[in-house]
């Protein structure tokens, strides 16, 4: 049993087969109940497309959207019992907080609604969960990107939706708000345990939040699996070279562990070895071009001896990586590579 | 203006602020106002206070001056009720849709604005009299357009339409698709989400849209004449009864109708500038 199931959809901009490339190309995805999964990828990967079209807000050509089983395909947004997030929030300016809460369950038929008195303490629980509960009377307008960014998914989880979506959730917000609310939001999805959906084009954002992860690139998805597994064992050059900077490797005896090979090769920076010449490690000679230290590693721009530009990260406190200055000869190696065939 | 700043140190004028220049902008603003409004307004009203009271009631409250202004007002407000309805309507289909042809339909509302208001009378006379392309309708079933208080009617709709529609448009345009997607994904109906979400949104502006038309249809002469027919006591305005007067040289008469008119439209000013802030500060209604 899967939350949502996304079968070969296909939706093409401007709707027409054959004008130009298509948002979302022949896409499978299937979502476990409660599980937290990102969707990942650069700007016009498809992955906002795909996260309004399993909410009802675009239409697609043809493929299947199943929500807990059921054909939702054709199925209108206003009954999907879907709660999305929206990056700029969305929310009704001209109603407070409380307001803004309550509109989903106000909306209902009347059957369906329940009574004012019982509408105000679920209002107010939300806004207590979301930290919120002093600000209920005010207005979008008097609170803070993050406190907005709160309200708005406690008005979408006020209808007690199927599946949360949330698009781009922390995007707008400043690093600080960025991470407190990231570890919050993480602390709330294990408490609901709600299946949940998130687009992102921030790779640490990703896979430091989600259960699992799906890469997506030009309206298909390149890989779909653990943050361990993606970043790990890249299934295609993409996900290489868009998880944590990869860069492209001439396959050389000696630089590499095992075989050379025609292949397409990446390593990522922190797998590089570096060592001083007179060490007499493995790996193949190079000067140091740059250094520059971030955080706790430190970033050289090597050349090696046949013009090859690469850069490795190495650990601050090894206690090499002083004498690691512009101009010095060292030995370098990788340790991980990831081959693709040509 | 920061005339209400009061500091730790009491009441000030001006509370001083990185932008300079506040004296020479106040100043310049202040004279350019008392110039252009204030010195023509109090000269009005001292040569409507320069007779006697019973002059100034005679022809001020005389029966052809209250039929006057019951047209200019009532005319003006049902106008500006149209123009509310439609300039919204219009504002939404410009903003929200994609057609052809939408630049020049967004260029032809300003056509009002624009044209010569005799002009806009002569045609509108031409086309509404009863030989006219829209007179012979209307005429068909017994209605009579120009040269009645319909005409004025017509006439006023017909100059008031920009207001509403440019007063909506930005603030439409600003209020993101997003906000009427989430409010259908929370299950809100197309109807509730219009009425609950982008009606409250663009109300405070459609309410000065809906001051403007109307402040302009009171004060309109140019385009409602031709149309009118200006009988007394049926199809005359006040503006034209004022003219009436000053043609007869009976200034004192003319000035205590412009005065009636001035505080008339003062008082409606006031009384939709508190609406329209109660709009703006209201939320949405249960």
């Amino acid at each position: 049993m899967t939350a949502i199931s996304i079968e070969h959809v296909t939706k093409l901009y401007g709707g027409r087969v054959g004008n130009a490339a298509a948002a979302l190309n022949d896409v499978s995805l299937a979502v476990r109940p409660g599980e937290l999964l990102a969707l990942l990828g650069p700007s016009g990967s498809g992955k906002t497309t795909l996260l309004r079209a399993i909410a009802g807000l675009e239409t697609i050509e043809s493929g299947r959207i199943r929500l807990d089983g059921e054909d939702a395909t054709t199925v209108p947004a206003r009954e999907r019992r879907i709660g999305f997030v929206f990056q700029h929030y969305a929310l009704f300016r001209h109603m407070t907080v409380f307001e803004n809460v309550a509109f989903g369950l106000r909306a209902r038929p009347r059957a369906l609604r329940p009574p004012e008195r019982e509408i105000a303490e679920r209002v107010m629980a939300l806004l207590e969960m979301v930290q919120l509960g002093a600000f209920a009377q005010r207005r979008p307008a008097a609170l803070s990107g993050g406190q907005r960014q709160r309200v708005a998914l406690a008005r979408a989880l006020a209808i007690e939706p199927r599946v949360l979506l949330l698009d781009e959730p922390f995007g707008a917000l400043d690093a600080k708000v960025r991470r407190d609310l990231r570890r919050w939001l993480r602390e709330l999805h294990e408490r609901l345990g709600l299946t949940t959906l998130f687009v992102t084009h921030d790779q640490e954002e990703a896979l430091e939040l989600a259960d699992r992860v799906a890469i997506l690139n030009t309206g298909r998805i390149e890989q779909i699996g653990t943050p361990a597994e993606v970043y790990d064992q890249p299934a295609t050059p993409f996900v290489a070279e868009f998880l944590g900077d990869a860069v492209r490797v001439p396959a050389r005896p000696g630089f590499l562990r095992g075989p050379a090979t025609e292949d397409l090769v990446l390593v990522r920076p922190h797998d590089i070895t570096v060592a001083e010449a007179s060490s007499g490690a493995p790996g193949v000679p190079a000067i140091v071009r740059r250094a520059v230290s971030r955080g706790g590693a430190r970033l050289l721009e090597l050349e090696l001896d046949d013009g090859t530009r690469l850069e490795a990260e190495v650990a601050r406190d090894d206690g090499a990586a002083d004498r690691l200055a512009p101009g010095a000869t060292v030995r370098v190696q990788a340790r991980v590579a990831h081959r693709f065939g040509a | 203006m920061s005339a209400t700043a009061a500091s730790a140190s009491g009441w000030r004028f001006h509370r001083p602020t990185a932008v300079p220049a506040f004296g020479t902008a106040f100043g310049i603003a202040v004279a350019g106002l008392s110039a252009i409004v204030l010195i023509p307004i109090i000269a009005l009203v001292l040569k409507g206070a320069d007779q006697t009271w019973a002059s100034f009631a005679a022809a001020a409250f005389s029966p052809r001056a209250l039929a006057a202004y019951r047209l200019s007002f009532g005319a003006a407000f049902l106008a500006a009720l149209v123009n509310l309805v439609m300039g919204v309507l219009i504002a939404w289909v410009l903003v929200r849709y994609r057609f052809p042809g939408r630049r020049l339909a967004d260029a032809l509302i300003d056509l009002p604005f624009a044209l010569p208001t005799a002009v806009a009378g002569v045609a509108l006379a031409t086309i509404c009299a009863p030989n006219g392309s829209v007179g012979q309708v209307a005429a068909a079933f017994g209605i009579q357009l120009a040269f009645t208080p319909v005409g004025v009617f017509i006439a006023l709709v017909f100059i008031g339409l920009p207001f509403v529609v440019r007063t909506v448009q930005p603030v439409l345009a600003d209020l993101e698709p997003e906000v009427e997607e989430a409010a259908a994904l929370l299950g809100a109906s197309r109807w509730r989400t219009v009425t609950r979400v982008v009606l409250p949104a663009i109300a405070p502006a459609a309410m000065t849209g809906f001051t403007l038309a109307f402040a302009r249809a009171v004060g309109e002469y140019g385009s409602v004449i031709f149309i009118a027919g200006n009988k007394p006591m049926i199809s005359e305005i006040a503006p034209l009864l004022i003219v009436v007067q000053l043609e007869q040289y009976a200034y004192g008469a003319a000035a205590a109708i412009a005065c009636v008119m001035l505080a008339a439209s003062l008082v409606l000013l006031v009384i939709s500038a508190a609406m329209q802030r109660r709009l703006e500060r209201e939320g949405a209604d249960r």
